[in-house]
């Protein structure tokens, strides 16, 4: 018997509010890697975010160890992956990790987009499923329909399939032990180059970078000097250890093992999630296949409200960064907002979580302006401009045609509401390629449409339309050409550049006329008529007007106190310093916030 | 030219919008505001006459205004020791202008001829409406046929100088009240009418109603309807109108007033009294208590008092000055603060000129009519 016939690798992957954590807190209780009385609920998810949103954000392996009904020891390595489409790359970096997966899918409710997309991936990696049905203890459980579910449309055997109470504990056992029987082990080699998948990894400001690994091929130790493949920077190791679920430092991390290492790695952009980490003194010759420089799809300008906070901004993005190297930044600066930064992020869910946590970690008021993807600008001379910010659109005389960013959607969603879908689907310019039945209540619509319509309100129209009971999952799908135009607003005449986007032709007249209308709501009227404008190319294509202060008097003279009259018009002057002058208009911080807000 | 203000604490009941110091005389929880506590009461008289003999010796007062709370809430015998008092402690030799604050409800006709002969030459009567609704809302204690007979009773004891104070913008009430309103005024023929737009200050019961939801504010619009309506009717009735909210007979406007928005000086006596003396601006406790106290204790009863640099100060009085219709004299401003006021703010003044709110009239700075109404964003940018 070698070294790896009792390790196990295995991820779960689940449908938000399936069950992947509830089941996960299960199975360390009954390996007793967590006394009962120690128990949190949803013990992985260690971000108030992730607890608040009932999501698994950051992966953070754990390992168990399970005596088997045969009376042997295993080691489980129990992976947990991200649950969100913005960070399908990080997914699929830890189902390659794993050589199993539970695939958790809700009894009350069926199989949902996300579990058909992480299946796909999981099964395109390799990976053998053990489909588990969890929720058998509601009354609303439908065990035969979901597992018919499963059959037709993962195509995963029925009599596979295990029904589980995470919440009772009821039937988990089972799968401890069928984790055992159909779970492969791992199957590096124990002699030889050594070879770790970096899967993912988090900051400590006294350790720096902790990487979590899975080693591959051979093994590694503390004092080992290592390098990363990618970027062929070298260091030494200063400890090893698995997750118990806290860490325990070990002498090694061996062939199978999935654990931590530090090695006074000070920034977490230098290590890649997907890289390979190897031993210089038996150093591999090729990297581990996966790997990909991650790149975010969606932009966004960050700036703060008070101007004078912009230092304190650029520090909490920094420390941000310094834990999630998917997340990036850069300086910029608008004429209306200041100094901020156009950041990028994975996709819509990375860039909520960012900007609510430098709100509620970092205590920071942030204006953020309208989100966009990178566009690909073909110039007539031949160049091509990958654009992430409206203001860098080049002359429109120098383009040639424009690209945007498309993906590839499924939504699944009950039949009595297909037409509205598909109306939404239109509405966002999108393309049905297919439309498959799920079973007799759902089908699955599959259509390419443009990222940027995504963005803005696609996902909360899809839940209103179906009452909450669509669910939607994406993959990116390249680029297609597109009518693309800059659309401006001006204000009394002067552009303001917060609120320039790039939309579709067909969108422009819509969105511009929403923008007037929301502005036009939250300036405050001034001393003469303010015309607000939508334009393309200095074209109008709507306006609004602010209509002219009418009234600001104060008759009474307050008697002989006329301190306290000078002081209310003094605290009315600084009121209006506070706001942002665009030309001879203020405009109050709160109009930037609640037109962008209202436009996404 | 200066002016003495006294500030007679006392009301029978607080009005609701109201946020100038005074005690309520009047008995039991009705407003739940501040009471007047008997023994105070009967204290500040002293306490007054004490604060006046501190006034510097060179004090010689054109103007004598007595306002509050209400002056005439004063019993008898009070307001009868007041008057000897100012008489005893200042030099009224100079005075043309003596104005008793009063209400049509606390004003009877043995007070009325006891201001009269003791000197008192022009009353202010809070009339606010002639509409019962209107007068309950803002929580008046006089009906609408107590403002004529005491008006007619006023006339009959010899002040033939009377202003007459109107609300409007009170929520719920009509232009046609309005109208209704001026033209009681008209018929009744005071001198002077002050007409104050219903303000919600911070603190009042008034406001409580506005934020707790029971009440609306009047909306802009409206306000600004019935204010045109006011000027345009008392205007064809013959009063001019000289000051934002102030409108008289000609030569009839409130001297004393002058002083406030003339950048003039004026000594206050009394609780939450303001005084501008030699450029310094002051003023005392906004508590009767404390006010008996420190002058018991011959602590300062002051609880503010600033003097601006010259050009705050400069462009404090182009922002009080230009209250008055008839605008700013560029000559007599620069002669008396030291500054032209183009050099203050000339950008200012040309993009409103531009705009239409000022203009150049015989070189005066002057409000236009629009200009008149959005005052307050013009002036807080010339400050």
């Amino acid at each position: 018997m070698s070294k790896l016939s009792h390790i196990r690798n295995f991820c779960i992957i689940a449908h938000i509010d399936h069950g992947k954590s509830t089941l996960a807190d299960r199975m360390l209780e009954l390996t007793h890697t967590i006394l009962e009385r120690d128990q949190r609920d949803q013990y992985l998810d260690s971000m108030d975010l992730e607890r608040e949103r009932g999501i698994t954000i950051k992966a953070h392996p754990v390992t168990m160890k399970y005596i088997s009904q045969a009376g042997e020891a295993y080691r489980f390595n129990l992976i947990d992956t991200p649950g969100h489409v913005d960070f399908a790359y990080e997914v699929s970096r830890s189902l390659s990790a794993c050589e199993g997966a539970l695939l958790v899918v809700d009894a009350t409710q069926g199989v949902e987009a996300q579990t058909v997309a992480n299946t796909h991936l999981a099964v395109d990696q390799g990976l053998v499923i053990i489909p588990v049905l969890n929720k058998i203890d509601l009354p609303s459980a439908n065990v035969e329909e979901v597992c018919r579910q499963i059959e037709d449309v993962l195509a995963i055997p029925m009599d596979e399939t295990f029904t589980v109470s995470a919440k009772t504990g009821e039937g988990v056992g089972a799968i401890l032990e069928e984790i055992v029987q159909r779970v492969p082990p791992p199957t590096g080699k124990l002699e030889g180059p050594t070879r770790a998948l970096v899967f993912d990894s988090t900051y400590d400001s006294y350790r720096g970078v902790i990487s979590y690994i899975r080693v591959v091929d051979g093994s590694l130790r503390k004092g080992d000097r290592i390098r990363l493949m990618s970027t062929g920077n070298d260091y030494e190791i200063k400890e090893v250890g698995i997750f118990n679920p806290k860490p325990v430092a070990l002498g090694a991390l061996e062939t199978g093992f999935v654990g931590y290492l530090t090695g006074n790695i000070k920034d977490s952009t230098e290590m890649k999630i997907g890289d390979t980490v190897t031993r210089i003194d038996q150093a591999a010759a090729d990297p581990l296949p996966g790997f990909k420089q991650i790149q975010p799809m969606v932009f966004s300008g960050v700036y703060p409200v008070n101007t004078a906070d912009y230092e304190k901004l650029k520090q909490s993005l920094e420390k941000l960064v310094l834990n999630d190297s998917s997340f990036h930044f850069q300086t910029e600066s608008s004429a209306a907002l200041g100094l901020g930064f156009r950041c990028g992020f994975l996709g819509l869910l990375h860039m909520e979580i960012i900007q609510e946590r430098l709100r509620r970690e970092y205590d920071m008021d942030i204006i953020t302006t309208y989100p966009g993807v990178i566009y690909s600008v073909y110039l007539r001379n031949g160049e091509i401009s990958h654009v992430d910010n409206p203001a860098h659109l080049p002359e429109i005389t120098r383009i040639g045609h424009m690209e945007e960013p498309v993906v590839l959607a499924s939504i699944i969603c009950p039949n009595e509401f297909i037409g509205d879908v598909m109306q939404i689907i239109m509405d966002k310019r999108g393309d049905l390629e297919k439309t498959e039945t799920i079973d007799t209540r759902r089908v699955m619509l599959t259509c390419r449409m443009p990222l940027n319509e995504i963005l803005i309100d696609f996902h909360d129209r899809l839940k209103s339309a179906t009452r909450g009971y669509a669910s939607m999952d994406y993959e990116y799908s390249g680029y297609q050409d597109s009518d693309l135009v800059k659309l401006d607003i001006y204000v009394h005449g002067e552009l303001v550049d917060a609120f320039s986007c790039i939309v579709h032709r067909s969108k422009a007249v819509e969105r511009g006329r929403q923008m007037c209308l929301s502005l036009k709501d939250v300036i405050p009227p001034q001393m003469f008529a303010v015309p607000i404008q939508a334009a393309i190319q200095k074209q109008i294509i709507a306006r609004e007007t602010v209509r002219a202060m009418r009234k600001d008097v104060t008759s009474k003279c307050y008697g002989g106190d006329v301190t306290r009259k000078r002081k209310l018009l003094e605290r009315q002057k600084a009121g209006k310093k506070k706001m942002k002058q665009v030309g001879r208009v203020s405009i109050p911080q709160d109009a930037f916030i609640s037109v962008l807000k209202s436009s996404q | 030219m200066s002016g003495l203000y006294i500030h007679i604490p006392f009301c029978v009941r607080k009005c609701l919008y109201c946020d100038f110091y005074s005690l309520e005389t009047m008995k039991g929880p009705i407003s739940g505001r501040l009471k007047a506590e008997p023994e105070d009461q009967n204290q500040f008289l002293d306490s007054l006459e004490s604060e006046f003999g501190s006034a510097p010796p060179e004090f010689r007062p054109d103007t004598v205004f007595m306002g509050g709370g209400t002056p005439t809430e004063l019993s008898l015998s009070d307001l009868r020791k007041l008057m000897s008092m100012i008489h005893r402690m200042a030099d009224l030799s100079g005075v043309t202008e003596w104005t008793c604050e009063s209400n049509p409800g606390t004003i009877t006709r043995e007070k009325a001829e006891l201001l009269r002969e003791s000197g008192v030459n022009r009353i202010s009567l809070g009339v606010q409406s002639f509409n019962q609704r209107n007068l309950d809302f803002l929580g008046r204690i006089h009906s609408p046929g107590d403002v004529e007979s005491g008006f007619r009773m006023l006339r009959e004891t010899g002040f033939e100088n009377i202003n007459l104070d109107i609300i409007y913008g009170i929520p719920g009430s009509t232009a046609s009240e309005v109208e209704d309103d001026i033209e009681k005024i008209v018929e009744l023929g005071p001198e002077h009418v002050s007409c104050y737009c219903l303000m919600f200050e911070q603190g009042t019961p008034l406001t409580r109603m506005l934020n707790e939801g029971h009440i609306r504010r009047m909306a802009d619009d409206d306000e600004l309807e019935q204010y045109r309506m006011i000027r345009k009717l008392l205007n064809k009735s013959g009063y001019t109108h000289y000051e934002i909210s102030n409108f008289s007979v000609p030569g009839m406007e409130c001297r004393h007033n002058h002083l406030y928005w003339g950048d003039g000086e004026y000594l206050g006596f009394g609780p939450s009294a303001h005084s501008h003396w030699q450029g310094i601006r002051r003023g005392n406790v906004r508590s009767l208590k404390k006010y008996i106290n420190a002058l018991q204790s011959g602590d300062s009863i002051l609880e503010f008092s600033e003097r601006l640099d010259p050009e705050a100060k400069a462009r404090e009085t182009l922002v009080m000055w230009l209250r008055r219709l008839d605008g700013v004299p560029r000559n007599k401003f620069a002669e008396h603060t030291g500054y032209d006021y183009r050099d203050l703010c000339s950008d200012q003044i040309d993009y409103f000129k531009e705009n239409g709110v000022l203009e150049d009239r015989d070189g005066r700075l002057v409000l236009t009519e629009e200009g008149l109404f959005v005052s307050d964003a013009i002036f807080s940018e010339l400050l």
